[in-house]
């Protein structure tokens, strides 16, 4: 490359810079940013083509591309290693341009419209891969896998090290699936799966440990190295449980959740003894149990202290731990858990109806460094659990969702926590005058606040957390359901210049057409942006919103947006005008959650009102035991059996 | 002979246009082109005895204001190299003030310079940023690929 004599005030614009430096410029932004400067000029247009044909890494997950746009971007390219792509508008047509064969990493999400053929090529193709993730394979009528393809799949490439399948892989007959899963290669130590029948899972793992009886050849290992298993089943079982500590011994992550149809039966649940079957060998170092409400208020039922007794006695190596369900364990269960992981780092916990502030009573004698603490929908939490919580000085995520007894004495504790970066507060009773105690230790370090439904909280919040700093590191912000959270709060808001990512403020009916031509000529840095940086606004439900609103929301206001939630019924016809003049914001009508990324994946499917209780506990609460009990003293007394 | 070890050796840059500016060994060193020649510098003049003297380093391609400019971003990041502790937030809040304040042509400029010197952190920094000068002309940021197949045809 040939320097010009004198890096001088000659150099006017970045378009006369040598080539050579251009490329590498470019060579150092995403795809989309390279796209976008592309566009801007022949030179970087040049320049941006020239270096597609060998870019190492090419991830273009925020929107999704048809293959009219994907074409031109993904010339043959012998040094692609990482890939990932939403293939939410992409079809088989698509597998030749995005299998390049010397990709290492691949990751293809809403993959709906593909057939099972995905699944083939990438074996056929792609033999060098490491990495894998699918999402939603073949979700589409239509559409089909075969057992055939996962067989390609997975003999196909021999140096997968984790693999992700995002979708129901129970697509074929039982006794080929452990014959399949069989060829996977010896280097696979991650796996996830998004369904699978827990039978199916019990079935594949057998032949681990169980002599085949008629054969004399010896059963080769299935997955014998797995390190990380991720599954989400129908039930949660004690043989399926046992199945697995026995047959993966190396095993050190696992991450197991249901979502019960009906009630689960005894020979179908999770039991005590289940969970004294788990973590055989103490290797384990994350564990995580969860029920989830999708289908059916339900719990673990069969699982009381008992049960978290036998678990912790194995558990000194456990760093991390999550238990979702769990309502008959009380603070006995629990605490045992705190005390006998003395390297825990991550503790949460989702419906712990019957956890109190005794859990925590002496958490400070222990030598735990808490980084994570998510207690969901605790309800028994007054402010003294957050107070000796917030001894934990390395606390860097508290979620304390829908633990509606904690006020501003939390606050006052939570202001301590200086490392702290996610906060979420949702259905608390705080109020204006606690969120003072946030500044200015924890408002200078948090990333996402949260404070959805807190009903007590006014316009004046917004004024009690910014102080007029705008060097604040904030990017996510959610005022969902205030119902007292009115324009003005959105102009404090603006004034404020927090360069904020997401604001979410659904159902607070006195928001309305100001706040979005407010936020619309919102000036976060006027030296270098005109606009605002938001990726994410949700105004579901938002009584003021009226049509006016939508003329803010066309180009060239709000730039960076991707992600819109508005009410459909307002006018369906200015709705889709809109989402067609932009075709890359996703504009969602109905009231679901926005966002790729949730906090967590998926542990309430249905929209919070914050008018009733919890429709769990109201059914907890109306006394569901008598059955219960009967069952439960059945499996203690099959426990007891045992031992 | 015993060395003198100066916790802080300063080294001497010479400009394009002669000016001198002095910095600490540490901090010149980010740039390699730099560090490669301090290096090869040492190794010849191996049996000099007068350590003390500083190094003059000729740089016939920067002028003395990017130079000074790229010298602040690397005094600023010194501390990475040493592993010792950085807070990340008022680094790149710092950073980000550092682009800022930076007019267009001298941003130009000292992407050369950071190109040339061989800082791989400030061009890194100076790249995600070259182009938000470039949009902020009334170009729409984020523009349809479409347009981008446009210009192909």
């Amino acid at each position: 490359m040939s320097l010009p004599n004198e890096i001088a005030t000659a150099m006017e614009s970045l378009d006369q810079l040598p080539s050579a430096l251009l490329a590498t410029i470019l060579t150092k932004l995403d795809v989309s940013s390279i796209c976008s400067v592309a566009s801007t000029c022949t030179v970087f247009n040049a320049c941006a083509h020239h270096i597609l044909s060998f870019i190492p890494t090419f991830h273009l997950l925020g929107t999704a591309p048809s293959m009219e746009l994907l074409r031109p971007l993904l010339p043959p390219n012998p040094w692609m290693k990482s890939m990932k792509v939403n293939c939410g508008r992409l079809d088989d047509s698509a597998i030749q341009i995005l299998l390049q064969p010397s990709l290492q990493e691949l990751c293809m999400l809403n993959c709906a419209d593909f057939s099972g053929k995905l699944l083939s090529e990438i074996g056929g193709r792609c033999k060098d891969l490491r990495s894998l993730c699918l999402g939603s394979v073949a979700e589409k009528r239509g559409r089909a896998i075969h057992i055939s393809d996962l067989e390609e799949l997975l003999s196909g490439c021999t140096h997968l090290e984790a693999l992700v399948l995002m979708f129901d892989v129970s697509f074929s007959m039982r006794h080929d699936f452990a014959r399949v899963w069989a060829l996977a290669s010896d280097k696979l130590t991650s796996l996830e799966i998004g369904y699978i029948s827990s039978v199916m899972v019990t079935e594949l793992l057998s032949p681990n440990f169980e002599f085949p009886q008629s054969t004399s050849r010896v059963q080769p290992s299935i997955l014998p190295n797995i390190h990380k298993l991720s599954l989400s089943v129908d039930y949660i079982t004690d043989t399926m449980v046992g199945t697995i500590s026995k047959g993966l011994t190396c095993l050190t992550h696992l991450d197991l959740r249901d979502a019960p149809l009906i009630e689960p039966r005894v020979t179908f649940d999770l039991t005590n003894s289940g969970l004294q079957l788990i973590n055989q060998q103490g290797k384990l170092k994350h564990l995580s149990l969860v029920r989830s409400q999708e289908f059916l208020f339900t719990y673990f039922k069969r699982v009381n202290d008992l049960g978290l007794l036998l678990l912790a006695d194995k558990c000194a190596n456990l760093e991390s731990i999550f238990l979702g369900g769990f309502c008959r364990v009380t603070d006995t269960g629990f605490k045992t858990i705190l005390h006998s992981c003395s390297t825990l780092y991550k503790l949460r916990v989702s419906h712990g109806t019957q956890l109190t502030d005794l859990v925590f009573h002496d958490i400070s004698a222990t030598s735990l460094s808490l980084t994570h603490v998510s207690l969901r929908r605790c309800t028994l939490l007054t402010n003294h659990a957050v107070t000796n919580l917030a001894s934990n000085k390395n606390l860097k995520v508290l979620d304390l969702r829908d633990c509606r007894n904690l006020g501003d004495g939390a606050l006052r504790a939570i202001g301590n926590l200086h490392n702290l970066k996610t906060l979420l507060l949702d259905g608390s009773d705080i109020t204006d005058m606690g969120l003072p105690y946030l500044r200015p230790g924890v408002i200078s370090s948090l990333i996402t606040l949260s404070v959805r439904g807190c009903k007590k909280l006014t316009d004046k919040c917004i004024s009690a957390l910014f102080d007029g700093s705008s060097k604040l590191p904030l990017q996510e912000l959610d005022l969902s359901n205030l119902p007292n959270l009115s324009d003005n709060a959105v102009i404090l808001l603006a004034k404020s210049r927090i360069p904020l990512l997401e604001l979410r403020m659904r159902q607070c009916p006195l928001v309305g057409d100001t706040s979005v031509v407010v936020l619309a000529s919102m000036l976060v840095d006027e030296e270098r942006w005109h606009g605002n940086s938001l990726r994410l606004l949700d105004l579901f439900n938002c009584g003021g919103i009226t049509q006016r609103s939508f003329r803010w929301l066309k180009k060239p206001y709000f730039p960076r947006l991707r992600w819109l939630g508005v009410t459909g019924c307002v006018n369906r016809d200015i709705v889709d005008a809109l989402a067609r003049s932009r075709p890359f914001l996703h504009v969602s009508c109905h009231g679901e959650e926005l966002g790729a990324e949730q906090w967590d994946t998926g542990d309430d499917f249905h929209m919070h009102d914050y008018d009733e209780m919890d429709e769990l506990e109201q059914w907890l609460q109306e006394g569901d035991y008598e059955s219960g009990d009967e069952e439960m003293a059945e499996a203690e007394n099959v426990a007891e059996a045992m031992e | 002979m015993f060395r003198t070890m100066s916790s802080k050796k300063m080294i001497t840059l010479k400009s394009l246009d002669g000016q001198t500016l002095e910095v600490e060994e540490a901090v010149a060193k980010k740039s390699l082109m730099i560090k490669n020649m301090i290096e090869d510098d040492d190794v010849m003049d191996d049996d000099v005895e007068d350590d003390d003297e500083d190094h003059v380093v000729h740089l016939r391609k920067v002028t003395h204001k990017v130079l000074e400019k790229a010298m602040e971003y690397c005094k600023r990041h010194v501390d990475e190299d040493e592993n010792k502790v950085v807070n990340e937030n008022e680094l790149k809040a710092w950073d980000q003030d550092f682009v800022v304040k930076t007019d267009k042509s001298t941003l130009c400029n000292l992407l050369l310079a950071a190109y040339y010197l061989n800082i791989e952190s400030l061009l890194l920094l100076l790249s995600k940023n070259a182009f938000h000068h470039k949009t902020s002309e009334g170009k729409k940021p984020m523009e349809d690929m479409r347009i981008l197949l446009e210009c192909q045809q």
